[in-house]
């Protein structure tokens, strides 16, 4: 990963590489490297969590033209959902992302190659972790359960906006809970506008989130946003029958409309 | 200044302390875990309260600056608006037990931002309500730096009762204000003569890095600098760090209007994000992340220290723990000490 990154800005093919550096404790953090000495810095294994995609949509980081990103299984997802909404030029982009071999660094820099390498290396079934459990869970509940359990847990949210500030799907310069005039959403964060912040963006998100999980992970008071993201995630899969390829590349199922809808209301 | 009056209290005669306070139809809010985190929330029971733990999650600053709180209702009649101002008895007593010391420090602070001009009645009745129960550090980890920004594990500054923890056999506690010093009085059977016991010696021992002196000496030179965007470039502008923060303080006022009647609402607010300083006409003086992130330190380590004569920053190092990018405010510090 370091020698490639280093031959892409040694021969200024690229003015900047997103990738990752050694973090406070034993994490590590995104990483913005601009000069082929800053790559002593870089590292890249599996405690490289953070979905990097989220900087792709950025107005200054845009700016710097052509650049390279390293992208786990997570920011790859992203990415080829941010090309189906047309967030990101091709021709301004590489994606550093490894190979199954040990230390096999795949070059990914084209649309055709990122949405192949993708839906080749999804795996079909994944193994059900925590976030699943809590699923079923929420699943087993009655309405009223489940409604009381989200606004206890969104009774804890202090609307610092981290769940959208670190989801690479949100990245509209004026979110809806910014309009004043009219306000739609309350300000405050009491239990009323702390729900309806979250459902807007659960619907905003329906079809198009990847369920990277770095909204719960940004999450400072550790609401698990997850298990929704993942509903919903799940649920447009199930319901407009949709493979993992045509999830990812197809239109936002939500707000796209074909002039032979089965139903009959949209016409 | 009062001057300190130091007592030992054995770990059984805390314990009753503890329902004594609730007897007093206190509220008690002490350090719990929920969720896989350490919070404060309201206690009733002595062994809910987690004391194994560097720093809670979210600071107890909302206790006493609530992250919404109304300021008035209003209706209109036929005769005019009728206001209805709040009502400080509606304000319970409450007790904060077990906060660190650096929060207790960070209520010092937030009393001058809140009487800076302007006394602010409702943060002062909520203040003045509250009894600051805090007990000193004696651990801590790498995002700690108390003792480079005034303050230090043992400090009482803030608290009305502090307490350390020395050694198994009991607890050393220092009445810091009359208040502190009321709560002794009333509960005096549980407390016995301090023994001379050396509080040093049970404290954490934190690194000072620097001093705020020279840290503020350096920031006021380096406005221009190209390293806020250096710094910054990763920020992802959320307000975590603000939010969490012991001393961050910006707040929005909002009308929650239902027809002829409304309710006047004060709603935290960072300088995280772009819509804090955007302007009507759409133009926005603080028009990047580099600057708000300048602004956020610069605030805390020079404008507030010529402001209140207060650093708005104690240390406790949450805005890093907290940050889903790791934008650690102490390497940060650090490297532009360096610069």
């Amino acid at each position: 990963m370091k020698n490639k990154s280093l031959e892409l800005l040694t021969s200024q093919e690229v003015r900047v590489v997103i990738g990752y550096e050694k973090g406070t404790k034993c994490s590590t953090r995104p990483s913005f490297f601009f000069l082929p000495e800053d790559i002593e810095r870089m590292v890249f294994d599996e405690e490289c969590k953070n979905n990097l995609a989220v900087y792709l949509t950025k107005e200054n980081i845009k700016n710097y033209g052509r650049l390279a990103i390293i992208a786990n299984d997570k920011t790859l997802q992203s990415i080829v959902k941010l090309i189906s909404e047309n967030q990101i030029r091709e021709d301004n982009l590489f994606v550093l992302t490894p190979g199954s071999e040990d230390g096999q660094v795949i070059v990914l820099n084209s649309i055709e190659e990122i949405k192949s390498f993708v839906n080749k290396s999804i795996p079909s079934q994944k193994e059900p972790d925590s976030v699943d459990e809590l699923v079923a869970r929420i699943r087993k509940m009655s309405r009223e359960e489940r409604w009381k359990y989200w606004q206890d847990e969104f009774a804890r949210c202090i609307r610092c906006y981290a769940c959208r500030a670190a989801c690479p799907l949100c990245y509209c310069t004026r979110c809806t809970v910014e309009s004043s005039q009219p306000q739609w959403v309350p300000v405050a964060s009491h239990v009323l506008g702390n729900m309806e912040w979250h459902i807007i963006r659960a619907m905003h998100m329906s079809g198009r989130c990847t369920d990277c999980g770095a909204c719960a992970e940004a999450c400072p008071v550790n609401i698990n946003l997850q298990a929704l993201t993942r509903v919903v995630r799940e649920s447009i899969q199930d319901e407009f029958n949709l493979t993992t390829e045509e999830y990812l590349e197809g239109n936002n199922v939500l707000s796209s409309f074909k002039p032979n809808d089965n139903e009959t209301f949209i016409r | 200044m009062p001057t300190v009056e130091t007592y030992k209290i054995s770990p059984v005669s805390l314990e009753k302390l503890f329902y004594q306070l609730l007897k007093e139809d206190r509220k008690i809010y002490a350090p719990v875990r929920r969720n896989d985190q350490v919070v404060f929330d309201l206690v009733t029971r002595y062994e809910e309260i987690c004391t194994d733990f560097i720093q809670t999650a979210a600071s107890p600053k909302n206790l006493i600056f609530p992250r919404y709180e109304n300021l008035f209702s209003y209706k209109k009649g036929k005769d005019g608006v009728e206001i209805q101002q709040f009502n400080p008895d509606s304000i319970p007593e409450i007790v904060i037990w077990g906060l660190r010391p650096c929060d207790a420090a960070g209520f010092k602070v937030l009393k001058s931002l809140f009487n800076w001009d302007y006394k602010d009645e409702i943060f002062n009745t909520r203040l003045n309500k509250t009894t600051i129960i805090g007990f000193s550090c004696n651990q801590c980890d790498e995002y700690c730096f108390c003792t480079s920004v005034g303050g230090n594990p043992g400090n009482t500054t803030g608290s009305d009762l502090l307490i350390t923890k020395a050694g198994e056999a009991g607890y050393l506690v220092e009445a810091v204000t009359e208040k502190g010093k009321g709560v002794i009085e009333r509960s005096d059977s549980l407390f016995e003569s301090s023994d001379n016991i050396r509080k040093e010696e049970f404290l954490a021992d934190v690194p000072v890095m620097f001093t705020p002196d020279l840290l503020k000496e350096k920031l006021e030179k380096v406005f221009e600098s190209e390293i806020w965007q250096q710094q910054s470039i990763r920020c992802l502008g959320c307000g975590a760090c603000t939010y969490i923060c012991p001393i961050c303080a910006c707040f929005d006022i909002q009308d929650e209007a239902h027809g002829k009647k409304g309710t006047r609402i004060r709603c935290w607010d960072s300088c995280g994000f772009s819509l804090f300083t955007q302007h009507a006409s759409g133009h926005n003086p603080r028009m990047n992340q580099a600057q708000r992130w300048r602004q956020r330190v610069m605030h805390k380590y020079v404008y507030m220290p010529e402001r209140i004569h207060e650093i708005g920053c104690t240390g406790c190092g949450r805005c890093s723990r907290a940050c889903p990018v790791d934008m650690n405010i102490l390497d940060h510090l650090k490297s532009i000490l360096k610069s």
